[in-house]
C-alpha cells in the first residue's frame, strides 16, 4: 500500500468555504455556528493558512465574534454574561426580561476567546470581570461547572472550558480551583481514565479534558500519583487500534480521537509510546480529495470539527508543513505565544 | 380538556422527500403549510435573524427551518406563552434539537399552561428516540423527572434506548443519574448488566456499569471473591477482551495483603501455561511481577527476566503497534531492577515510530 499524501491546500479550501456558507444540513449548528468557526480557525492557522482570508476579512470575523458577547445590564444580570454560541437569538440582547433565554455558553466563551486570540485581536474589548464572574456562577457545589445557567448539564467538558477560560484570562480568583480538582479526581475510572461524571465509563475526550484541565493549572501530578500516570498512559496508548484511536475499549477509531489521546499523551510526555506512522495513515486515508476536509471514518463525509481534529492530531505528531499546536488549549502555538504577550502586557 | 389532545405531534413534517408537483409554497410536503401562510398566525409579526453587518459561517437555511425560527424569534420576543406557541416550540425542536433556548422556553410554557408533566415525559421520550444522542433532550428529561420526583418509568425507559445502541453514553450517564438519585433503584441493576454483557462480552459500558454497582454497593470480600470468578469466566470467553481484564485490575484496587493477587496470578499462569498469548495476559501477568527489589535470589531475577521476555515477545510478535510503549516498560524494569544484561532487548530504531 502507498503512503498516503497530505495536500494542505483542499483542506485550506474547506476551511474557507465552511468560513463562508455551509448547506442547509448544518442548521443542527444553528444554535453553536461558533463551534464552526473555531474549528475552522484553528484549522487554518494549523495550515499556516490565515493570511489567506485577508485582514478586513478577519476583522468582519472578530466584530461578528463581539456581537455574540453579553455584558452587565439592567437586562444582563452578570451570571448570564460571557458569550453566546451564535446570533440566534441576539434580538433578545438587552431587551427587558428576557435575560433567561439569553445567557451565554462556557464552551462559547472558550472558543470565542480562542479564535480572538487566534485572529490576533488583544482581548481588550473582552469584559473579564464579567465573564470570570458569569463562570463563577456555572460552579456548582461538586467543583464541576454547567454549560450555561438555566438549567445547563455539567460534566468535565465545562470543567475544562471554565478553566481554560481562567487560564487565557490569567485570573482564577473567581472559581473554587480545589473543588474542581476534587471533581476531576472524582471521574477517575478504575480501568485508569476519566469518565465524564463520576462513575460514567471512561471516554477519550472525557480524559482530554480532564488531563488538560490539570495540566492548565498545573496540577497534574497531585491527582495522577506515579501508578495512576501508568495506568493512564496503559489505557491511552490501548487505545491505538487498526493505526487509529478508538475513544473507548471495543469501539471503532475515530479521527478525533487522533487529536483527544494524542494530546491527552502529549501533555503526559509519552507520545512517543504510540505507532505514529500507523496513526497518520489512518488519518489520512480519511481525507476527503474531492471536497476536502476530513471524516470521521471510511462510512462519513467530512465535517469542520474532524477536519480540525486530525490536522491536531498530525501536527502533535509532527507532520510537516503543519504548524506546531498547544495541546492544552487547542489553539497554535503561535497563537499561545501571542496571548502570553498580551497577559504580560496586561500585568 | 384531555392533556392528551394538548400533546403536541412530534413531526408536523414526516418527511424531507421533496413532492415536486405540488405547487404551494410549503418546503416540499404536501400537507405542511409554513407559519407565514397560517391564518391562526397572522397577527405574529415574524423576527429574521439579525447576523450584523458581516456574513460569516452563513448557514443555507431551508425555507422551513427560517420560517419555524422567525416565528419562534417573534414569540419569545413578545413572551406569548400558549398552546400554539407550544406547537411552534415543537417544530422548532425539531428542526434543531440542539438549540438550548428553545428547550429553556418550552419548559416555561409548560409550566406556565399547567401541562401534564406525565404528557411532556412521553413527548421526550418519543424526542430522545428519535435523537438518542443529543444532549439537550437527556437534560430536558431529567428536569421533568425532577420536577415529578417520579423516577419508575426511567429504568425501562434507558434500557430501551440502550436496546437500540448499548453503548450510548447519554442513556448510560443518565441511568446512572437516575440510579444515584432516587434510591431502590439498584436492586436489579446486577442482573441488567449481566443480561448485556451476555448479549455482548465487550461492551465495555456494561462492564463499567458493573463496576459502579458494585463500588456503590461497599462490598465485602465475598462479593468482591464472587465479582473475581465471574470475571475469569467471562475472559475465558474471550480473552482477548479488554474490557474484562481492565474490569479484573479495577477488582484489584480492593485487594488486601495481595490475597487478591496471588488469585490472578494463579488464574494468569494457567492460561499462559495453556499457549494463551491474549496481550492482556502478557500484561496483566508483567504487572503482577512483584519482587523485592534488591533481591538477588535465582528465583527473583528469573522472574524479572520473564517479564523482560514478555515486554519483548509483545513488542514484536503479538502487540506490534505498540513496540514503542513496550521497549519504554521493558527499560522501567531493567532500571528498577538494576537487570542490564539479558537476551530479551527491544530496539526501536528512528523510523520506527
Amino acid at each position: 500500500m502507498t503512503k498516503p499524501e497530505f495536500k494542505p491546500e483542499q483542506h485550506k479550501k474547506y476551511f474557507r468555504r465552511s468560513l463562508d456558507l455551509l448547506p442547509g444540513e448544518s442548521a443542527v449548528f444553528d444554535y453553536s455556528r461558533l463551534t464552526i468557526l473555531y474549528f475552522a480557525l484553528i484549522g487554518l492557522d494549523i495550515l499556516d493558512g490565515l493570511d489567506s482570508l485577508g485582514d478586513s476579512r478577519k476583522k468582519d470575523i472578530v466584530e461578528w465574534v463581539y456581537r455574540l458577547q453579553l455584558v452587565p445590564s439592567d437586562h444582563c444580570p452578570v451570571h448570564k454574561c460571557g458569550f453566546m454560541g451564535s446570533t440566534t437569538v441576539i434580538h433578545l440582547k438587552n431587551h427587558p426580561n428576557r435575560d433567561k433565554f439569553c445567557e451565554s455558553n462556557v464552551a462559547m466563551t472558550y472558543m470565542a476567546l480562542c479564535i480572538l486570540v487566534t485572529l490576533g485581536d488583544d482581548l481588550s474589548r473582552v469584559d473579564k470581570s464579567a465573564v470570570l464572574r458569569g463562570v463563577a456562577s456555572l460552579q456548582k457545589p461538586d467543583g464541576s461547572f454547567k454549560s450555561n445557567y438555566e438549567h445547563g448539564e455539567s460534566d468535565l467538558r465545562f470543567v475544562y472550558c471554565s478553566l481554560a477560560i481562567c487560564n487565557i484570562l490569567d485570573d482564577s480568583s473567581t472559581i473554587n480551583v480545589n473543588n474542581a480538582i476534587k471533581f476531576i479526581s472524582n471521574c477517575f475510572n478504575y480501568d485508569g481514565a476519566f469518565g465524564q461524571n463520576p462513575g460514567t465509563e471512561s471516554h477519550g475526550g472525557s480524559t482530554y479534558c480532564a488531563i488538560a484541565s490539570l495540566s492548565l493549572l498545573d496540577q497534574l501530578n497531585s491527582v495522577l500519583d506515579e501508578n495512576k500516570s501508568k495506568i493512564l498512559e496503559r489505557w491511552a496508548v490501548n487505545r491505538q487500534t487498526n493505526g487509529g484511536f478508538q475513544g473507548r475499549p471495543n469501539k471503532d477509531p475515530d479521527t478525533c480521537y487522533s487529536f483527544w489521546l494524542g494530546a491527552t499523551l502529549s501533555i503526559m510526555g509519552s507520545l512517543n509510546r504510540i505507532n505514529k506512522d500507523r496513526n497518520r495513515d489512518f488519518v489520512l486515508n480519511n481525507a476527503n480529495f474531492i471536497t476536502g476536509g476530513f471524516s470521521k471514518n471510511m462510512d462519513s463525509i467530512p465535517d469542520p470539527m474532524h477536519t480540525c481534529l486530525s490536522l491536531c492530531g498530525l501536527s502533535l505528531i509532527g507532520e510537516e508543513k503543519l504548524n506546531p499546536i498547544n495541546p492544552s488549549l487547542n489553539i497554535t502555538v503561535r497563537a499561545a505565544n501571542y496571548l502570553k504577550q498580551i497577559q504580560l502586557r496586561n500585568m | 380538556m384531555d392533556d392528551r389532545k394538548k400533546s403536541p405531534e412530534l413531526k408536523s413534517d414526516s418527511s424531507d422527500s421533496a413532492d415536486e408537483t405540488d405547487p404551494s409554497r410549503n418546503n416540499g410536503c404536501s400537507n405542511y403549510v409554513m407559519y407565514r401562510d397560517r391564518p391562526e398566525w397572522k397577527d405574529v409579526q415574524p423576527v429574521a435573524q439579525d447576523d450584523g453587518p458581516a456574513q460569516v459561517v452563513r448557514i443555507a437555511y431551508s425555507e422551513k427551518f427560517s420560517d419555524v425560527f422567525d416565528y419562534f424569534r417573534a414569540i419569545i420576543k413578545s413572551g406569548e406563552k400558549s398552546e400554539r406557541a407550544l406547537n411552534l416550540v415543537t417544530d422548532a425542536i425539531t428542526l434543531n434539537p440542539a438549540n438550548y433556548t428553545v428547550w429553556i422556553y418550552r419548559l416555561e410554557i409548560v409550566l406556565y399552561l399547567k401541562i401534564d408533566l406525565h404528557n411532556e415525559l412521553d413527548y421526550i421520550s418519543n424526542v430522545i428516540r428519535e435523537f438518542t444522542k443529543n444532549y439537550q433532550v437527556w437534560q430536558y428529561r431529567k428536569n421533568i423527572v425532577e420536577m415529578l420526583n417520579d423516577p419508575s418509568g426511567e429504568l425501562e425507559f434507558t434500557a430501551d434506548i440502550l436496546d437500540l445502541d448499548a453503548k450510548n453514553y447519554h442513556a448510560w450517564q443518565y441511568r446512572q443519574w437516575v440510579i444515584t438519585t432516587f434510591s431502590n433503584l439498584i436492586e436489579n441493576e446486577l442482573n441488567f448488566v449481566d443480561d448485556l454483557i451476555s448479549q455482548d462480552i465487550r461492551n465495555n459500558s456494561a462492564w463499567n456499569q458493573r463496576y459502579f454497582v458494585i463500588n456503590m454497593s461497599n462490598p465485602n470480600a465475598d462479593v468482591i471473591d464472587k465479582e473475581l470468578k465471574y470475571t475469569f469466566d467471562k475472559i475465558q470467553i474471550l480473552t482477548k477482551n479488554e474490557s474484562a481484564w481492565n474490569y479484573l485490575r479495577g477488582l484489584l484496587l480492593y485487594s488486601e495483603n495481595g490475597i487478591l493477587e496471588d488469585k490472578v496470578s494463579t488464574f494468569c499462569t494457567q492460561l499462559y501455561d495453556k499457549g494463551n498469548r491474549s496481550i492482556h495476559l502478557l500484561s496483566c501477568l508483567i504487572d503482577l511481577l512483584d519482587v523485592d527489589v534488591n533481591s538477588t535470589e535465582l528465583e527473583d531475577v528469573e522472574k524479572v527476566k520473564f517479564a523482560l521476555k514478555l515486554c519483548s515477545d509483545l513488542a514484536s510478535v503479538y502487540d506490534p503497534i505498540r513496540r514503542s510503549y513496550w521497549a519504554y516498560i521493558s527499560s522501567n524494569i531493567e532500571n528498577k531492577y538494576s537487570i542490564k544484561e539479558h537476551d530479551f532487548k527491544i530496539v526501536i530504531s528512528n523510523g520506527n515510530n
